[in-house]
């Protein structure tokens, strides 16, 4: 399975377009995951210092990280995700694809099950058994 | 009193003892065109209040139609968010760019899962 991540910073959500920036920041020296769990489990600490005392934990370059954090380029990948969530018709978030079949809101396992099963009979492979019950525990 | 106006007087008489002598069965002659008129007057009466029963029938059946259109588009009206809670329809494939995306996972996954996100 592959995961892609896609930026919609809400705009209600004062924090969450320089959370982005500042994860966007962390791909730049390949550490996008490992600071995306460190903002998932700060979600109450998204202050610019926390970026980069978060940055200092996983051993990023914090010069880099710290300019990296206003990257043009970055702000427009951004800007061109929520762009093409506009253009899916997205609104909200969490938001999924699963191979392009829309999935909205934190669905349960069941929901994600049912399409991924779905698109592996359609590849004719096998689904595994696990899939058919319950999610692992976590 | 003149003579010519005794006269007159019995001429006026005459028709009307005609008309008692002619009723000699004992019912006046008119009477029967009386009662097919009250007859005619009646049944026109009739016919005139069956039909505006059926006009009003007819109006409250279209009132009927009328409200129970309303009432259907109302209901789908309403169940439409339900249904489709705005957005991408999920019977649909859509394509999303994957270029300068983080990803996890193996690039020749046969899923992937493209997660629109924030944090906060």
């Amino acid at each position: 399975m592959r995961i892609v991540w896609k930026n919609l910073p809400l705009s209600f959500h004062q924090n969450a377009m320089p959370a982005a920036m500042a994860a966007m920041a962390a791909h730049e020296q390949g550490k996008y995951w490992e600071f995306h769990d460190k903002l998932f489990a700060n979600q109450k600490a998204l202050t610019r210092d926390d970026f980069i005392k978060y940055a200092k934990e996983l051993n990023l370059n914090v010069g880099k990280f710290t300019a990296d954090l206003d990257s043009p380029k970055n702000k427009a990948k951004i800007e061109a995700d929520a762009a093409e969530a506009a253009k899916l018709g997205v609104t909200g978030t969490p938001a999924f694809f699963i191979n392009g079949r829309f999935l909205n809101g934190a669905k349960p396992f069941a929901a994600f099950a049912e399409l991924i099963n779905q698109e592996l009979q359609k590849k004719g492979m096998p689904v595994p058994a696990a899939a058919q019950t319950a999610p692992p525990a976590g | 009193m003149s003579k010519r106006n005794r006269d007159r007087r019995e001429g006026d008489e005459r028709p009307r003892s005609q008309a008692a002598s002619g009723g000699g069965s004992g019912a006046p002659g008119w009477l029967p065109t009386v009662l097919a008129i009250v007859a005619i007057v009646f049944c026109a009466f009739l016919y005139m209040d069956a039909k505006r029963a059926a006009d009003d029938i007819k109006k409250v059946e279209e009132k009927i139609t009328v409200l129970s259109t309303q009432l259907a588009s109302a209901q789908a009206n309403r169940q439409q968010p339900a249904q489709r809670p705005s957005g991408p329809d999920p019977a649909k494939v859509y394509p999303v760019s994957l270029e300068g995306s983080p990803t996890k996972g193996k690039a020749s996954s046969p899923i992937v899962i493209a997660e629109f996100s924030d944090y906060q």
